[in-house]
């Protein structure tokens, strides 16, 4: 078997690397993990209970995440690292969180400015007409909001009202004069290419049974197939990337899922969009005596200057709001405000840690079954009984995510000595937060208590020396990241490896830091600017 | 992508006390029945005594309580599932009540009086008693778990919350509320 590109990974980088070669022309083989999804078996209005007579019947809900058995990673002893993963048709887009916001020359120059790690190989305005394009092909809803944290966009739907929660945020934030503005979420809130709008379930995270959240395999995937040019080989899990004698990709050595069987497939150039942690174990995994430790890792950088974001929670309740009783707040799933970053602001006093953070809101008001609010509320019997339903309608929640620095020694790296079922090494995680992240985090919880001081609202007791497991997020981000200099990075600014022109890494994975941003709007434009570099490089005969 | 996940994992994370609050709030999905359940874990007696505790827990009032729930049941599967630590911990728990019971009142919980058993729980909620120290731990646990299993029921989500979501609108109306919109921080 050969291809003219062979793109591994069906998510939101692998899945717009192939719609967008296809459109071009370009021939694609398609290696995924997994199999498709199919919508029409998600559970995505089951109440808990019913799930409780489904199973019964031997029904199971569509299984999106990967078991760690099936595919391990490994951890040093005492720092553990939560790896979620989704092997199938469109990946991790199936579940997501939906949130898209465009990053901007703060994020693409944080380097420039403060020293810590490289910046960018490009600048905002390199990626701007892709945010157009991406929140076009997205269905991404917000407002007209337009700053220097997170800059406007003329291509949105229109965003969704905010809850009774949201709007005591709103009027707190104001008082603060810390920043609020209408989410972005790539919820249809119009009827968008054929598919119907957001029906207001809230149940996005079970995957959504009309496709109308923006995901790979509903939005990018059957498009491609519309070409004509696009192939998929589905439980094709890849081990590594072969090299020739000239050091440039040959082709992709993959192992069946059902069976374990090797194939090997033969291509002109390969595409990773693998998601960033996996790309990377692929990448380490592909050695030769040409890259004896790792592929186009001449520079050493392949796997390290991890970054992602730091999760911590905040929650109380609205006294305003007790009593009222239920009501639907369950809208597009997520929050319909956002706190875009404000401590550079120059109101602001100058924070004693490296860039920043946004605050997002999921959860508040009465979108969940309760238990949040219970295990909030002391005591026992009837009157404890009273004091949660009393609550119910009032949760606030607050999320802030802030950037995680890129630091040489949080890594990946693979064990030769621990192989998965097909006998490729594994991979393994090292991770840890420093004093800048305990820094931000202070910050953090500063701003979130004051926000709701400002509300008068209870502040449900936390433990301010906690944070969310590092991977939490889910944004991983730096291990092969994009750079000027190929002596400090791996890609080059088309997403193109440095030392391997026929590889290029299209996942989170080519980011040099995380922002405090979710990261998918801009891997999907990333990998369509690389796509067309690539498809005009192949055109040329360059490639 | 948060998930509020469980920033996230299905029946992944059976019988794990941790929240994934990213993505899907609602897991663990966990089977119970009205009539011919058979404990997979528990001994008759553990599941009595469990399904009167949860009862104290979260009482019926004008909704049903935590046995109508079937509480028990969703304890009985989710430590059955879950890893061994916890199940001997929560099982140990158990005797440790009765035994607290017996030499207090000279029963077991299962067998004293909503009154008697109220007296002790509410101790153990305070944490008041260093002797009793292994109980409040007990407790916490068996508070976390019944507040799991009821609230994710149809009479904890239906009867009580009135819980009305998960359904198609054509349109979100947001908060309508004019005293909201006009409501002054400093007012």
């Amino acid at each position: 078997m050969s291809a003219e590109v062979v793109v591994i990974g069906s998510g939101a980088s692998g899945g717009m690397a192939a719609y967008n070669l296809t459109q071009k022309g370009v021939k694609v083989l398609l290696l995924d993990a997994g199999e498709e999804f199919d919508r029409r078996f998600f559970w995505t209005h089951t109440l808990p209970f019913q799930g409780d007579g489904r199973l019964r019947k031997g029904d199971r809900p569509p299984q999106f995440f990967l078991d760690t058995k099936e595919q391990p990673y490994l951890t040093p002893e005492g720092r553990p690292f939560e790896l979620v993963r989704v092997w199938g048709r469109g990946g991790k887009t199936n579940v997501w969180g939906r949130v898209s916001l465009r990053m901007s020359d703060m994020d693409f120059t944080a380097a420039d400015r403060d020293g810590w790690g490289i910046p960018w190989p490009i600048r905002y305005a390199d990626l701007a007409p892709y945010y157009d394009k991406a929140e076009e092909l997205m269905g991404v809803c917000g407002g007209s909001d337009d700053s220097d944290a997170l800059p406007g966009s003329g291509h949105l739907m229109p965003a969704p009202p905010p809850r009774c929660g949201e709007v005591f945020l709103q009027k707190a934030c104001d008082k603060l004069r810390i920043p609020m503005v209408a989410g972005r979420r790539a919820n249809f809130t119009r009827p968008h290419r054929g598919f119907v709008p957001c029906h207001y379930c809230g149940a996005c995270g079970d995957g959504c049974d009309t496709a109308s959240f923006f995901n790979s395999a509903d939005h990018l995937i059957p498009q491609a197939l519309e070409t004509g040019n696009l192939e998929i080989q589905s439980n094709a899990v890849v081990a590594r990337i072969l090299v020739d004698d000239r050091g440039h990709a040959s082709g992709v050595q993959y192992f069946d899922r059902r069976t374990g069987a090797e194939r090997q497939v033969k291509a002109r150039v390969v595409v990773l969009g693998a998601s960033a942690m996996d790309s990377t174990r692929i990448l380490l995994n592909s050695k030769s005596t040409r890259f004896p430790n790792g592929l186009g890792n001449g520079s050493d950088q392949l796997g390290r200057n991890f970054c992602e974001q730091l999760m911590v929670h905040v929650k109380g309740f609205l006294p305003q709001l007790y009593g009222r009783g239920y009501s639907n707040d369950d809208g597009i799933g997520g929050e319909h405000v956002y706190v875009p970053r404000f401590n550079h602001r120059p109101d602001r006093p100058k924070p004693d840690y490296l860039r920043g953070f946004g605050i997002q809101f999921w959860n508040t008001g009465a979108q969940t079954t309760g238990v949040d609010v219970a295990r909030a509320v002391p005591g026992f019997g009837a009157s404890f009984k009273a004091e949660v339903k009393k609550r119910y309608p009032a949760l606030v929640s607050l999320h802030p995510f802030g950037e995680v620095l890129p630091r040489p020694e949080n890594r990946v790296t693979v064990d030769e000595s621990r192989t998965d079922r097909y006998g490729v090494p594994l991979m393994k995680v090292d991770v840890r937060f420093g004093d800048n992240e305990r820094k931000m985090r202070k910050h953090m919880y500063d701003t979130c208590q004051e926000i709701l001081e400002t509300l008068r609202a209870e502040i449900v007791p936390i433990d301010r020396d906690t944070n969310d497991t590092p991977g939490s997020a889910i944004h991983e981000h730096g291990t092969c990241r994009m750079g000027k200099d190929r002596r400090t990075s791996v890609l080059n600014a088309f997403n193109q490896m440095h030392e391997v022109a026929n590889v290029f890494v299209v996942d989170g994975s080519a980011f040099p830091n995380s922002s405090e941003k979710n990261p998918t709007l801009s891997i999907v434009a990333l990998s369509w600017r690389a796509t067309d570099y690539l498809a005009e490089e192949l055109r040329s005969g360059r490639l | 992508m948060s998930r509020p996940i469980d920033r996230r994992q299905a029946l992944r994370t059976l019988g794990a006390p941790a929240v994934v609050p990213l993505l899907a709030p609602f897991h663990p999905w966990v089977p119970r029945q009205e009539g011919g359940w058979q404990p997979q874990l528990l001994q008759p007696s553990e599941v009595e005594a469990l399904a009167q505790l949860a009862e104290r827990i979260i009482p019926e009032t004008d909704t049903p309580g935590a046995r109508r729930a079937l509480v028990h049941q969703y304890v009985d599967f989710v430590l059955a599932q879950g890893d061994a630590a916890r199940r001997d911990a929560f099982r140990a728990g158990l005797a440790w009540l009765d035994r607290r019971c017996s030499a207090l009142f000279g029963k077991p919980f299962a067998e004293l009086d909503a009154g008697r058993q109220d007296e002790l729980l509410k101790r153990l909620a305070e944490g008041a008693m260093s002797e009793e120290a292994a109980g409040v731990t007990f407790f916490a646990a068996a508070k976390q778990l019944t507040i799991e299993g009821y609230y994710r029921s149809e009479p904890g989500m239906m009867e009580e919350l009135r819980f009305q979501g998960r359904t198609f609108l054509a349109e979100f109306p947001g908060c309508t509320h004019p005293e909201h919109r006009n409501w002054k921080i400093d007012g």
